[in-house]
């Protein structure tokens, strides 16, 4: 183990995995008890498109994504605002046309095409440092954001239109929490991939609202939470010498069915 | 002395006409009902008066004092979201210019708890919110909204997922309140609200129905339907038809549901 902790992969590994623990416990938390989880999904793909774009113009990749997530974000609640469409509708609209894209602009790419599979699913391992600050700048960002204005917070998710009946003004939160899913997702790409980093968003707070009836420590549970799915799937994924994105999801979705069938047992057996 | 005047207001949204035309005066201390047919405007009319909605055409004017406190109907509300009920009440007393790391004050914290002596429901303070009956959420949303210290209260059907022992409580807790506080009721449930009402206006878009009558607490008899004017499409009726034609058509209304 010692000897495991001494490379410089695994060091990054860890280190990313308790900072996008942190991400996915604050945002997750937001995402699940605003309902945004097909939203956010939608967001996610889109991405994929800016990750082609960003292959095509020759540019980081994940800088590409970033765009087109915060781009589908807050275009995604203009359009949904001003229409009044169906968030369904327009999550479909986003998600496929952020996939064709993608496809669209590797094929356009001129070589060989990249390797897409760490983008779809992850690759926690092959985080560097110059990433591990990006996560950790995001880090800070949410945590700043959220905790500052945190009675805020609680108030918008649980009651936006009281809110807006004692003036608040809710629009500078929709913004913001638009941008910072967008930021969460693309940052969650690198660590567990496209398609696995709604189940990091998701099942942390899931687990931990079984456990609390606070917000403030249904983040913190699920933070913790959180470290363990990504610590336990990473050791799992490293000795059994399997990809880590699935390790790690499939690690988490085992714990919370486990935890489920507990629960039940435990509360069929009080009564 | 008017707490909130209505004059001349008109609400669209889009080509559809929700409100037209509708006048009336709201009373200092009044306890007045506001009721009618689904999408009649009674919610487009409250959220009109909260500010919540632009009229098209005329407008809502708020006496200088006037400080309104609001009650959201209990079914919009996720359940299970983790609060506790001293959580929901004491957001009522956030400031509407946002600040970074607000705390409440020793102040606010003893103003809740005093709000929910005086609500009944002090025992409630760390209890989820999925924990509570009804009732008591209702009592939870209503000290939630006197954190402000309002001098009208509007309630949007406060009776809906209540039930009638609870109901009747909570009418006389309002009763109580509506001796420092106008009182604004929307409801469909007209025969176990009007008892405690001094005035009932129905909403139905273009039927605005008011009485210019502010009874003395001598005319509303216990028991007894408060005096007013009803008028469908403008004819007059009377009070047995309007009520009527209100229970027949929220009869058909659950016909269709089911």
């Amino acid at each position: 183990m010692t000897n495991l902790l001494s490379y410089a992969f695994m060091q990054n590994a860890i280190i990313a995995a308790i900072l996008t623990s942190v991400i996915t416990a604050i945002m997750g938390t937001i995402i699940v008890e605003k309902n945004m989880v097909s939203l956010s999904s939608g967001i996610a793909h889109t991405s994929f498109g800016g990750i082609g774009a960003g292959y095509f113009l020759g540019i980081e990749p994940i800088i590409g994504g970033l765009f087109f997530a915060v781009g589908a974000s807050l275009g995604a609640n203009k359009i949904q605002k001003s229409t009044g469409a169906n968030t369904g509708t327009i999550t479909s609209m986003f998600w496929s046309t952020g996939m064709a894209l993608g496809i669209l602009f590797i094929a356009l790419t001129p070589g060989y095409p990249p390797d897409m599979m760490s983008y779809l699913f992850g690759d926690i391992l092959s985080v560097n440092r110059a990433y591990l600050w990006i996560i950790g700048v995001l880090t800070i960002i949410i945590l700043i954001a959220t905790l500052s204005y945190f009675e805020y917070w609680k108030l918008y998710l649980f009651d936006e239109n009281y809110a807006k009946v004692i003036g608040i003004n809710i629009k500078h939160f929709d913004i913001v929490l638009y941008i910072l899913i967008a930021l969460s997702i693309v940052i969650l790409i690198k660590v567990v991939g496209i398609i696995l980093s709604l189940a990091m968003l998701t099942m942390p707070p899931a687990m931990a609202k079984m456990f609390t009836h606070k917000l403030k420590n249904m983040m913190l549970l699920s933070s913790l939470i959180g470290m363990i799915f990504t610590l336990a799937g990473l050791m799992i994924s490293y000795y059994l010498n399997i990809p880590s994105g699935a390790s790690i999801i499939l690690f988490g979705a085992l714990s919370y069915f486990l935890t489920v069938s507990v629960k039940k047992a435990s509360k069929k057996s009080n009564t | 002395m008017n707490v909130i005047q209505i004059q001349n207001l008109h609400v669209n949204y889009g080509k559809i006409q929700a409100l037209d035309n509708v006048n009336f005066n709201i009373k200092q201390g009044e306890f007045l009902g506001i009721i009618g047919p689904n999408g009649g405007g009674k919610t487009t009319l409250i959220k009109t008066i909260l500010g919540m909605i632009e009229p098209s055409k005329g407008g809502v004017t708020t006496h200088e004092d006037t400080v309104i406190g609001y009650v959201p109907q209990l079914t919009t509300f996720d359940r299970k979201f983790p609060i506790t009920v001293g959580e929901v009440i004491k957001t009522g007393h956030l400031p509407k210019r946002v600040m970074p790391f607000y705390k409440y004050s020793k102040e606010a914290n003893q103003h809740v708890l005093a709000v929910m002596e005086q609500l009944d429901i002090a025992e409630l303070f760390d209890r989820q919110i999925g924990q509570l009956s009804g009732g008591q959420m209702q009592k939870v949303l209503i000290a939630r909204s006197l954190m402000n210290h309002p001098n009208v209260l509007i309630l949007d059907e406060p009776t809906a997922g209540v039930d009638e022992d609870s109901r009747a409580h909570i009418f006389k807790m309002l009763q109580q309140l509506n001796t420092s506080i106008t009182i604004i009721i929307i409801s469909h449930n007209i025969t176990a609200l009007s008892p405690y009402l001094d005035r009932i206006i129905y909403i139905n878009k273009q039927a605005h129905v008011h009485s210019d009558n502010h009874p003395t607490s001598g005319d509303v008899m216990e028991g007894d339907m408060c005096p007013i004017d009803w008028f469908i499409q403008g004819e007059k009726i009377t009070k047995n038809e309007a009520y009527q034609a209100h229970d027949q058509k929220q009869k058909m209304a659950s016909g269709v549901r089911k």
